[in-house]
Protein backbone atom coordinates (compact mmCIF):
# COMPACT_ATOMS: atom_id res chain seq x y z
CA UNK A 1 0.00 0.00 0.00
CA UNK A 2 1.49 3.22 -1.51
CA UNK A 3 1.91 5.98 1.66
CA UNK A 4 1.19 9.32 1.30
CA UNK A 5 3.65 11.40 -0.22
CA UNK A 6 3.34 15.02 2.08
CA UNK A 7 2.59 17.87 -0.20
CA UNK A 8 4.24 21.02 1.08
CA UNK A 9 5.51 24.32 -0.59
CA UNK A 10 9.08 22.83 -0.18
CA UNK A 11 8.66 19.95 -1.81
CA UNK A 12 12.13 19.37 -3.87
CA UNK A 13 11.55 19.79 -7.15
CA UNK A 14 12.42 17.84 -9.90
CA UNK A 15 15.48 19.92 -10.46
CA UNK A 16 19.37 19.38 -10.09
CA UNK A 17 20.40 20.22 -6.42
CA UNK A 18 23.85 19.10 -4.39
CA UNK A 19 25.16 17.22 -1.79
CA UNK A 20 25.63 19.66 1.04
CA UNK A 21 29.12 18.79 3.14
CA UNK A 22 30.48 20.79 6.14
CA UNK A 23 32.79 22.66 4.17
CA UNK A 24 30.52 24.53 1.86
CA UNK A 25 27.43 25.12 4.74
CA UNK A 26 28.99 28.97 5.56
CA UNK A 27 28.93 29.94 2.01
CA UNK A 28 25.58 28.59 1.39
CA UNK A 29 23.92 29.87 4.45
CA UNK A 30 25.32 33.23 3.21
CA UNK A 31 24.19 33.26 -0.39
CA UNK A 32 21.61 29.95 -0.73
CA UNK A 33 20.17 31.93 -4.19
CA UNK A 34 20.98 29.46 -7.30
CA UNK A 35 20.43 26.30 -5.35
CA UNK A 36 17.45 24.07 -6.14
CA UNK A 37 17.77 21.79 -3.18
CA UNK A 38 19.69 20.08 -0.91
CA UNK A 39 20.92 16.58 0.08
CA UNK A 40 22.74 16.29 3.70
CA UNK A 41 23.62 12.94 6.08
CA UNK A 42 21.28 13.65 9.38
CA UNK A 43 24.17 11.09 10.87
CA UNK A 44 26.38 14.45 10.75
CA UNK A 45 23.97 16.27 12.40
CA UNK A 46 22.83 13.75 15.03
CA UNK A 47 25.48 15.39 17.73
CA UNK A 48 24.23 18.82 17.75
CA UNK A 49 27.07 21.80 17.26
CA UNK A 50 26.93 24.67 14.90
CA UNK A 51 26.90 22.79 11.59
CA UNK A 52 23.43 21.77 12.92
CA UNK A 53 22.39 25.57 13.32
CA UNK A 54 23.83 26.58 10.30
CA UNK A 55 21.54 24.23 8.29
CA UNK A 56 18.66 25.10 10.05
CA UNK A 57 18.59 28.30 8.75
CA UNK A 58 19.85 27.26 5.31
CA UNK A 59 16.72 25.06 5.31
CA UNK A 60 14.69 28.74 5.73
CA UNK A 61 15.51 29.00 2.32
CA UNK A 62 16.66 25.78 0.51
CA UNK A 63 14.82 22.42 0.44
CA UNK A 64 16.55 19.81 2.39
CA UNK A 65 16.57 16.08 1.49
CA UNK A 66 17.63 13.76 4.68
CA UNK A 67 20.19 10.87 3.79
CA UNK A 68 20.45 8.32 6.00
CA UNK A 69 24.11 5.88 6.16
CA UNK A 70 22.85 4.64 9.52
CA UNK A 71 19.73 2.89 9.36
CA UNK A 72 21.08 -0.72 8.48
CA UNK A 73 18.15 -1.47 6.72
CA UNK A 74 19.33 -4.54 6.11
CA UNK A 75 19.93 -5.33 9.70
CA UNK A 76 18.74 -9.10 10.84
CA UNK A 77 18.67 -7.37 14.39
CA UNK A 78 16.46 -4.88 12.91
CA UNK A 79 16.54 -1.08 12.87
CA UNK A 80 18.18 0.10 16.16
CA UNK A 81 15.18 2.03 17.64
CA UNK A 82 17.12 4.73 19.57
CA UNK A 83 18.91 5.77 16.16
CA UNK A 84 15.65 5.73 14.62
CA UNK A 85 14.40 8.07 17.55
CA UNK A 86 17.16 10.25 16.39
CA UNK A 87 16.11 10.26 12.67
CA UNK A 88 12.50 11.19 13.54
CA UNK A 89 13.65 13.81 15.52
CA UNK A 90 16.00 15.43 13.09
CA UNK A 91 12.93 15.19 10.87
CA UNK A 92 10.99 17.47 12.84
CA UNK A 93 13.60 20.25 13.48
CA UNK A 94 14.28 20.20 9.75
CA UNK A 95 11.38 19.27 7.77
CA UNK A 96 13.55 17.56 4.94
CA UNK A 97 11.43 16.86 1.33
CA UNK A 98 12.70 13.58 1.03
CA UNK A 99 14.31 10.87 3.58
CA UNK A 100 16.36 7.99 1.98
CA UNK A 101 18.43 5.44 3.39
CA UNK A 102 20.27 2.35 1.07
CA UNK A 103 19.51 -1.21 0.77
CA UNK A 104 22.48 -2.33 2.45
CA UNK A 105 23.53 -2.86 6.05
CA UNK A 106 26.12 -1.64 8.87
CA UNK A 107 25.03 -2.94 12.16
CA UNK A 108 25.58 -6.43 13.60
CA UNK A 109 25.80 -7.97 16.88
CA UNK A 110 25.36 -4.20 18.58
CA UNK A 111 28.60 -3.14 16.05
CA UNK A 112 28.06 -0.49 13.76
CA UNK A 113 30.60 -0.71 10.54
CA UNK A 114 30.70 2.93 8.95
CA UNK A 115 30.28 1.61 5.35
CA UNK A 116 27.60 0.61 3.26
CA UNK A 117 28.21 -3.45 3.39
CA UNK A 118 26.47 -5.32 0.75
CA UNK A 119 23.23 -8.27 0.92
CA UNK A 120 22.66 -11.50 -0.56
CA UNK A 121 19.58 -10.90 -2.61
CA UNK A 122 17.89 -13.81 -1.03
CA UNK A 123 14.22 -14.22 -0.30
CA UNK A 124 14.98 -13.94 3.47
CA UNK A 125 17.11 -10.90 2.72
CA UNK A 126 14.40 -9.63 1.08
CA UNK A 127 11.63 -10.47 4.22
CA UNK A 128 14.58 -8.71 6.36
CA UNK A 129 14.65 -5.59 4.59
CA UNK A 130 10.82 -5.29 4.15
CA UNK A 131 10.28 -5.59 7.89
CA UNK A 132 12.78 -2.70 8.72
CA UNK A 133 11.82 -0.76 5.93
CA UNK A 134 7.71 -0.69 7.08
CA UNK A 135 8.64 -0.28 10.47
CA UNK A 136 10.67 3.01 9.39
CA UNK A 137 7.91 4.27 7.40
CA UNK A 138 5.55 3.71 10.61
CA UNK A 139 7.69 5.89 12.46
CA UNK A 140 8.07 8.33 9.62
CA UNK A 141 4.92 8.63 8.28
CA UNK A 142 6.27 8.75 5.18
CA UNK A 143 7.47 6.57 2.18
CA UNK A 144 11.21 6.08 2.53
CA UNK A 145 13.57 5.99 -0.62
CA UNK A 146 15.91 3.26 -0.55
CA UNK A 147 18.75 3.70 -2.81
CA UNK A 148 20.94 0.85 -4.65
CA UNK A 149 24.20 0.51 -3.50
CA UNK A 150 27.42 0.43 -5.18
CA UNK A 151 28.94 -3.09 -5.04
CA UNK A 152 32.21 -5.03 -4.93
CA UNK A 153 31.35 -8.21 -4.55
CA UNK A 154 28.11 -10.59 -4.60
CA UNK A 155 27.66 -13.73 -2.88
CA UNK A 156 26.93 -17.08 -3.83
CA UNK A 157 23.30 -17.47 -3.07
CA UNK A 158 21.86 -14.55 -4.28
CA UNK A 159 18.47 -15.75 -6.13
CA UNK A 160 17.51 -12.38 -7.31
CA UNK A 161 18.85 -9.45 -9.02
CA UNK A 162 19.15 -6.49 -8.15
CA UNK A 163 16.32 -5.09 -9.99
CA UNK A 164 14.56 -7.91 -8.88
CA UNK A 165 14.80 -7.35 -5.19
CA UNK A 166 13.87 -3.57 -5.70
CA UNK A 167 11.04 -4.54 -7.14
CA UNK A 168 9.52 -6.63 -4.64
CA UNK A 169 10.66 -4.17 -2.13
CA UNK A 170 8.36 -1.38 -3.17
CA UNK A 171 5.09 -3.99 -3.70
CA UNK A 172 6.06 -5.41 -0.44
CA UNK A 173 6.30 -1.81 1.32
CA UNK A 174 5.45 1.19 -0.77
CA UNK A 175 8.65 2.64 -0.40
CA UNK A 176 9.95 4.75 -3.28
CA UNK A 177 13.45 4.18 -4.88
CA UNK A 178 16.78 6.71 -4.85
CA UNK A 179 18.07 5.45 -8.06
CA UNK A 180 21.92 6.27 -7.88
CA UNK A 181 22.88 5.71 -11.73
CA UNK A 182 26.61 5.85 -10.77
CA UNK A 183 26.24 2.95 -8.26
CA UNK A 184 24.59 1.03 -11.34
CA UNK A 185 27.53 1.89 -13.26
CA UNK A 186 30.20 1.40 -10.82
CA UNK A 187 28.18 -2.18 -9.58
CA UNK A 188 27.82 -3.41 -12.63
CA UNK A 189 31.22 -3.26 -14.02
CA UNK A 190 32.72 -4.54 -10.61
CA UNK A 191 30.08 -7.25 -11.04
CA UNK A 192 30.55 -8.28 -14.85
CA UNK A 193 27.18 -6.91 -15.63
CA UNK A 194 25.35 -4.55 -18.35
CA UNK A 195 24.44 -1.33 -17.15
CA UNK A 196 22.57 -0.39 -20.14
CA UNK A 197 20.48 -4.12 -19.29
CA UNK A 198 19.35 -3.11 -15.99
CA UNK A 199 18.98 0.50 -16.17
CA UNK A 200 14.77 0.24 -16.91
CA UNK A 201 15.22 -3.06 -14.56
CA UNK A 202 13.39 -1.34 -11.82
CA UNK A 203 10.07 0.29 -11.41
CA UNK A 204 10.45 3.35 -13.04
CA UNK A 205 7.50 4.87 -11.51
CA UNK A 206 8.98 4.35 -8.42
CA UNK A 207 12.46 6.05 -8.72
CA UNK A 208 11.73 9.84 -7.15
CA UNK A 209 15.10 10.68 -6.99
CA UNK A 210 18.48 10.30 -8.95
CA UNK A 211 21.85 10.19 -7.39
CA UNK A 212 25.06 11.17 -9.91
CA UNK A 213 28.29 11.01 -8.27
CA UNK A 214 32.35 10.06 -9.56
CA UNK A 215 34.20 7.47 -9.21
CA UNK A 216 37.72 6.21 -9.36
CA UNK A 217 39.24 3.11 -11.51
CA UNK A 218 41.67 0.75 -9.02
CA UNK A 219 43.90 -1.62 -9.67
CA UNK A 220 43.96 -4.44 -6.98
CA UNK A 221 46.68 -6.94 -5.92
CA UNK A 222 45.76 -9.62 -8.77
CA UNK A 223 45.57 -7.14 -11.63
CA UNK A 224 41.99 -6.69 -11.59
CA UNK A 225 40.44 -3.95 -12.06
CA UNK A 226 37.67 -2.31 -9.47
CA UNK A 227 35.38 1.15 -10.02
CA UNK A 228 35.64 2.86 -6.29
CA UNK A 229 32.45 4.68 -5.01
CA UNK A 230 34.25 7.33 -3.76
CA UNK A 231 32.33 10.24 -4.63
CA UNK A 232 35.70 12.02 -5.55
CA UNK A 233 35.52 13.78 -8.81
CA UNK A 234 32.90 14.84 -11.69
CA UNK A 235 30.44 12.40 -13.29
CA UNK A 236 31.93 10.08 -15.34
CA UNK A 237 31.06 10.52 -19.42
CA UNK A 238 29.22 7.24 -18.95
CA UNK A 239 27.17 7.70 -16.27
CA UNK A 240 26.23 11.22 -17.69
CA UNK A 241 24.75 8.65 -20.30
CA UNK A 242 23.18 6.05 -18.19
CA UNK A 243 21.39 9.29 -16.83
CA UNK A 244 20.06 11.24 -20.35
CA UNK A 245 18.40 7.78 -21.48
CA UNK A 246 16.41 7.18 -17.83
CA UNK A 247 15.21 10.55 -17.62
CA UNK A 248 14.22 10.60 -21.32
CA UNK A 249 12.25 7.78 -20.93
CA UNK A 250 10.82 8.06 -17.39
CA UNK A 251 10.83 11.70 -17.24
CA UNK A 252 11.96 14.23 -15.03
CA UNK A 253 13.40 13.14 -11.71
CA UNK A 254 15.24 15.29 -8.39
CA UNK A 255 18.57 14.77 -8.94
CA UNK A 256 21.66 14.83 -7.35
CA UNK A 257 25.34 15.96 -7.06
CA UNK A 258 27.58 14.06 -4.88
CA UNK A 259 30.64 14.55 -3.71
CA UNK A 260 32.20 13.31 -0.68
CA UNK A 261 35.78 13.30 -0.72
CA UNK A 262 38.10 15.63 -2.31
CA UNK A 263 35.94 18.02 -1.96
CA UNK A 264 36.38 21.16 -4.42
CA UNK A 265 34.87 24.35 -4.66
CA UNK A 266 31.21 25.16 -4.50
CA UNK A 267 31.55 26.60 -7.71
CA UNK A 268 32.52 23.50 -8.95
CA UNK A 269 28.90 21.38 -7.76
CA UNK A 270 27.29 24.06 -8.75
CA UNK A 271 28.68 23.48 -12.35
CA UNK A 272 27.69 19.74 -12.34
CA UNK A 273 24.10 20.43 -10.96
CA UNK A 274 23.94 23.14 -13.72
CA UNK A 275 25.09 20.06 -16.52
CA UNK A 276 22.56 18.02 -14.96
CA UNK A 277 19.80 20.22 -15.22
CA UNK A 278 20.61 21.00 -18.65
CA UNK A 279 19.46 17.53 -19.41
CA UNK A 280 16.50 17.61 -16.93
CA UNK A 281 15.62 20.43 -19.62
CA UNK A 282 16.08 18.22 -22.90
CA UNK A 283 13.79 15.74 -21.19
CA UNK A 284 11.18 17.97 -20.97
CA UNK A 285 11.03 18.31 -24.86
CA UNK A 286 8.07 16.51 -25.76
CA UNK A 287 8.30 13.31 -27.95
CA UNK A 288 6.29 15.11 -31.14
CA UNK A 289 6.03 13.27 -34.04
CA UNK A 290 8.40 15.54 -36.25
CA UNK A 291 7.66 14.88 -40.01
CA UNK B 1 25.61 -21.21 2.65
CA UNK B 2 25.08 -19.25 6.11
CA UNK B 3 22.02 -17.23 6.78
CA UNK B 4 22.27 -13.98 6.90
CA UNK B 5 22.79 -13.42 10.95
CA UNK B 6 25.67 -15.72 10.13
CA UNK B 7 26.66 -13.77 6.94
CA UNK B 8 26.84 -10.22 8.63
CA UNK B 9 28.53 -11.80 11.56
CA UNK B 10 31.24 -13.17 9.31
CA UNK B 11 31.41 -10.13 7.71
CA UNK B 12 32.11 -7.88 10.41
CA UNK B 13 34.51 -10.32 12.12
CA UNK B 14 36.56 -9.95 8.29
CA UNK B 15 36.23 -6.34 8.47
CA UNK B 16 37.75 -5.87 12.52
CA UNK B 17 39.78 -8.94 12.54
CA UNK B 18 42.28 -10.86 10.61
CA UNK B 19 40.32 -13.48 9.26
CA UNK B 20 38.23 -13.47 5.91
CA UNK B 21 37.88 -16.90 5.31
CA UNK B 22 34.17 -17.35 6.52
CA UNK B 23 32.94 -14.10 4.97
CA UNK B 24 34.76 -15.38 1.58
CA UNK B 25 33.37 -18.49 1.81
CA UNK B 26 29.81 -17.04 0.48
CA UNK B 27 31.49 -14.39 -2.11
CA UNK B 28 31.49 -15.40 -6.12
CA UNK B 29 34.95 -15.93 -7.39
CA UNK B 30 38.17 -17.87 -6.04
CA UNK B 31 39.24 -17.07 -2.06
CA UNK B 32 41.66 -14.96 -3.34
CA UNK B 33 39.67 -12.76 -5.39
CA UNK B 34 37.03 -12.95 -2.81
CA UNK B 35 39.41 -11.71 0.06
CA UNK B 36 40.84 -8.42 -2.34
CA UNK B 37 36.99 -7.64 -2.51
CA UNK B 38 36.28 -7.43 1.21
CA UNK B 39 39.45 -5.68 1.47
CA UNK B 40 37.63 -2.89 -0.30
CA UNK B 41 34.98 -3.04 2.21
CA UNK B 42 37.42 -3.62 5.19
CA UNK B 43 39.66 -0.37 3.66
CA UNK B 44 36.34 2.36 3.55
CA UNK B 45 35.40 1.09 6.87
CA UNK B 46 38.60 1.42 8.80
CA UNK B 47 39.66 4.33 7.45
CA UNK B 48 36.48 6.20 8.05
CA UNK B 49 36.73 5.38 11.52
CA UNK B 50 40.17 6.61 11.19
CA UNK B 51 39.52 10.06 9.89
CA UNK B 52 36.79 10.63 12.19
CA UNK B 53 39.25 10.00 15.30
CA UNK B 54 41.71 11.72 13.33
CA UNK B 55 38.73 14.69 13.43
CA UNK B 56 38.47 14.94 17.13
CA UNK B 57 41.89 14.65 18.04
CA UNK B 58 44.02 16.95 16.06
CA UNK B 59 46.60 18.05 18.22
CA UNK B 60 47.26 14.67 19.49
CA UNK B 61 47.61 13.63 16.18
CA UNK B 62 50.18 16.69 15.44
CA UNK B 63 52.64 15.47 18.90
CA UNK B 64 52.79 11.70 17.94
CA UNK B 65 52.71 12.44 13.39
CA UNK B 66 50.38 11.04 11.29
CA UNK B 67 51.60 7.63 10.91
CA UNK B 68 51.76 6.94 14.77
CA UNK B 69 48.52 8.61 15.30
CA UNK B 70 46.91 6.38 12.60
CA UNK B 71 48.59 2.94 13.51
CA UNK B 72 46.98 4.02 17.23
CA UNK B 73 43.53 4.64 15.29
CA UNK B 74 43.45 1.79 13.24
CA UNK B 75 44.13 -0.57 16.81
CA UNK B 76 41.76 1.49 18.74
CA UNK B 77 39.31 1.11 15.82
CA UNK B 78 39.62 -3.31 16.03
CA UNK B 79 39.29 -2.86 19.87
CA UNK B 80 36.15 -0.71 20.35
CA UNK B 81 34.12 -0.11 17.26
CA UNK B 82 31.97 2.11 17.49
CA UNK B 83 28.19 0.98 18.48
CA UNK B 84 26.30 4.22 17.08
CA UNK B 85 26.28 5.92 13.37
CA UNK B 86 26.91 9.10 14.33
CA UNK B 87 30.79 9.52 14.55
CA UNK B 88 31.36 12.77 16.41
CA UNK B 89 30.29 10.85 19.30
CA UNK B 90 33.27 7.80 18.63
CA UNK B 91 36.04 8.07 20.44
CA UNK B 92 35.68 8.68 24.13
CA UNK B 93 37.83 5.61 25.06
CA UNK B 94 40.71 6.85 22.31
CA UNK B 95 42.60 8.44 25.41
CA UNK B 96 42.66 5.88 27.56
CA UNK B 97 43.85 3.76 24.89
CA UNK B 98 46.84 5.71 24.08
CA UNK B 99 47.89 5.84 28.29
CA UNK B 100 47.75 2.03 28.00
CA UNK B 101 50.22 1.46 24.34
CA UNK B 102 53.74 0.70 26.01
CA UNK B 103 55.04 2.99 23.34
CA UNK B 104 53.82 6.05 25.28
CA UNK B 105 54.54 4.89 28.52
CA UNK B 106 57.13 7.27 29.56
CA UNK B 107 55.14 9.89 27.76
CA UNK B 108 52.40 10.52 30.01
CA UNK B 109 51.08 14.05 28.37
CA UNK B 110 50.00 12.43 25.12
CA UNK B 111 46.93 10.67 26.38
CA UNK B 112 46.09 14.22 28.73
CA UNK B 113 46.61 15.78 25.40
CA UNK B 114 43.93 13.86 23.66
CA UNK B 115 41.89 14.36 26.94
CA UNK B 116 41.95 17.92 26.32
CA UNK B 117 41.41 17.17 22.58
CA UNK B 118 38.49 15.35 23.06
CA UNK B 119 36.71 17.38 26.05
CA UNK B 120 37.19 20.63 23.01
CA UNK B 121 35.45 18.39 20.28
CA UNK B 122 32.79 17.41 22.59
CA UNK B 123 32.02 20.84 24.02
CA UNK B 124 31.90 22.21 19.96
CA UNK B 125 28.65 19.81 19.97
CA UNK B 126 27.14 21.61 22.73
CA UNK B 127 24.66 25.11 21.76
CA UNK B 128 26.54 28.11 22.14
CA UNK B 129 26.05 30.68 25.03
CA UNK B 130 24.05 29.91 28.45
CA UNK B 131 20.68 28.93 27.21
CA UNK B 132 20.74 25.57 29.36
CA UNK B 133 17.92 26.26 32.78
CA UNK B 134 18.96 22.89 34.40
CA UNK B 135 22.58 24.38 34.80
CA UNK B 136 20.86 27.88 36.68
CA UNK B 137 21.87 28.80 40.08
CA UNK B 138 21.32 30.98 42.38
CA UNK B 139 23.13 32.76 44.86
CA UNK B 140 23.02 36.23 47.42
CA UNK B 141 25.14 38.65 46.71
CA UNK B 142 25.76 42.24 47.93
CA UNK B 143 23.89 43.47 44.55
CA UNK B 144 21.07 41.03 45.72
CA UNK B 145 20.06 37.59 44.51
CA UNK B 146 21.99 36.58 41.30
CA UNK B 147 21.25 33.88 38.84
CA UNK B 148 24.14 31.71 37.47
CA UNK B 149 24.26 29.87 34.46
CA UNK B 150 26.72 27.67 33.07
CA UNK B 151 27.49 27.41 29.63
CA UNK B 152 26.13 24.19 28.09
CA UNK B 153 29.23 22.84 26.43
CA UNK B 154 31.39 23.25 29.88
CA UNK B 155 33.78 20.56 30.23
CA UNK B 156 35.70 19.81 33.34
CA UNK B 157 39.02 17.66 33.40
CA UNK B 158 41.74 17.01 36.21
CA UNK B 159 45.21 15.78 34.56
CA UNK B 160 47.82 14.42 35.72
CA UNK B 161 50.26 16.35 33.19
CA UNK B 162 50.81 20.36 32.91
CA UNK B 163 49.49 20.50 29.01
CA UNK B 164 47.05 23.31 28.98
CA UNK B 165 49.41 25.88 27.22
CA UNK B 166 51.28 23.09 25.14
CA UNK B 167 48.15 21.93 23.64
CA UNK B 168 47.34 26.11 23.19
CA UNK B 169 50.21 26.72 21.20
CA UNK B 170 49.97 23.71 18.95
CA UNK B 171 46.75 25.26 18.33
CA UNK B 172 47.61 28.41 17.41
CA UNK B 173 50.60 27.32 15.28
CA UNK B 174 53.02 29.10 17.97
CA UNK B 175 55.65 25.71 18.26
CA UNK B 176 58.38 28.47 18.82
CA UNK B 177 57.40 28.57 22.58
CA UNK B 178 57.37 25.20 22.88
CA UNK B 179 60.60 25.44 24.06
CA UNK B 180 59.32 27.16 26.92
CA UNK B 181 57.08 25.00 28.20
CA UNK B 182 57.35 21.87 30.39
CA UNK B 183 54.92 19.30 30.68
CA UNK B 184 56.18 18.23 34.27
CA UNK B 185 54.79 21.27 35.87
CA UNK B 186 52.37 18.94 37.77
CA UNK B 187 48.54 18.74 37.63
CA UNK B 188 45.86 20.96 36.16
CA UNK B 189 41.82 21.45 36.66
CA UNK B 190 40.74 22.81 33.59
CA UNK B 191 37.48 24.12 32.32
CA UNK B 192 36.71 23.69 28.20
CA UNK B 193 34.10 25.92 27.44
CA UNK B 194 33.07 27.32 23.86
CA UNK B 195 31.94 30.54 22.62
CA UNK B 196 30.95 31.07 18.98
CA UNK B 197 34.07 29.82 17.28
CA UNK B 198 36.01 30.01 19.78
CA UNK B 199 36.82 27.41 22.55
CA UNK B 200 38.56 28.36 25.73
CA UNK B 201 40.55 26.60 28.19
CA UNK B 202 40.43 27.57 31.46
CA UNK B 203 42.92 26.46 34.44
CA UNK B 204 41.37 27.12 37.52
CA UNK B 205 42.67 25.76 41.17
CA UNK B 206 41.91 22.48 42.54
CA UNK B 207 38.58 24.38 44.53
CA UNK B 208 37.35 26.12 42.40
CA UNK B 209 37.35 23.21 39.75
CA UNK B 210 35.32 21.31 42.45
CA UNK B 211 32.93 24.04 42.77
CA UNK B 212 32.36 23.66 39.59
CA UNK B 213 32.10 19.91 39.26
CA UNK B 214 29.60 20.09 42.00
CA UNK B 215 27.65 22.57 39.90
CA UNK B 216 27.78 20.37 36.85
CA UNK B 217 26.35 17.26 38.71
CA UNK B 218 23.60 19.43 40.18
CA UNK B 219 24.69 20.90 43.56
CA UNK B 220 23.51 23.63 45.19
CA UNK B 221 26.24 26.51 44.84
CA UNK B 222 26.44 27.86 48.34
CA UNK B 223 26.22 24.31 49.90
CA UNK B 224 29.00 23.99 47.48
CA UNK B 225 30.84 26.23 48.42
CA UNK B 226 31.06 25.41 51.85
CA UNK B 227 32.07 21.93 51.13
CA UNK B 228 35.23 23.05 48.85
CA UNK B 229 36.37 25.71 51.47
CA UNK B 230 37.82 25.07 54.20
CA UNK B 231 36.96 28.73 56.33
CA UNK B 232 34.94 31.77 55.22
CA UNK B 233 38.35 33.24 53.44
CA UNK B 234 39.21 30.15 51.51
CA UNK B 235 35.24 30.57 50.81
CA UNK B 236 35.13 34.07 49.34
CA UNK B 237 38.51 33.33 47.40
CA UNK B 238 36.88 30.28 45.98
CA UNK B 239 33.67 32.46 45.27
CA UNK B 240 35.76 35.44 43.58
CA UNK B 241 37.51 32.92 41.33
CA UNK B 242 34.27 31.26 40.38
CA UNK B 243 32.47 34.58 39.78
CA UNK B 244 35.23 35.35 37.43
CA UNK B 245 35.44 32.12 35.24
CA UNK B 246 34.96 33.31 31.99
CA UNK B 247 32.05 30.11 31.50
CA UNK B 248 29.45 31.70 33.94
CA UNK B 249 26.93 34.40 32.59
CA UNK B 250 25.58 36.10 36.19
CA UNK B 251 22.06 37.95 35.84
CA UNK B 252 21.22 40.19 38.52
CA UNK B 253 17.98 41.23 39.20
CA UNK B 254 16.82 44.66 37.75
CA UNK B 255 16.60 47.43 39.70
Amino acid sequence: MPLPVPSSPDRIPAAAGIGLRFPHHREVAAAPSGLAWVEVHPENYMAGGAMLDLLQAIRRDVPVSLHGVGLSLGSVGGVDTAHLARLTAMIGRIEPSLVSDHLSWSVSGGVYVPDLLPLPYTEEALDVVARNVIQVQDAIGRPLLVENPSRYLAFKHSTLTEAEFLSALVQRTGCRLLYDLNNLFVSAFNLGDDPAAALFAVPTEAVAEIHLAGHALKRLDDGSEVRIDDHGDVVAAEVWDLYTRFIHRAGPVPTLIEWDTSIPALDVLKREAAKAQRYLDFARIPETRVA
Amino acid sequence: MPDLATLQADFVRAILGPDRSAAGASVLGDAAAAGLRLGIYRTTALSGLSEALRLSYPITERVVGAAFFEQSALAFARQAPPEVPVLALYGAGFPDFLRSLPALAALPYVADLALLDWAVDQAGLAPSGHRTADRSHVLATERGIATITLAPSLRLLRLETSVRDIWLSLRAGDEDSLADLDWRQGPQWLAVHHQGDDVEVTALTPACWRLSDALLLGGDLETAISTVAADPGEAAAVAGEFMNTPFLRIDFPRS
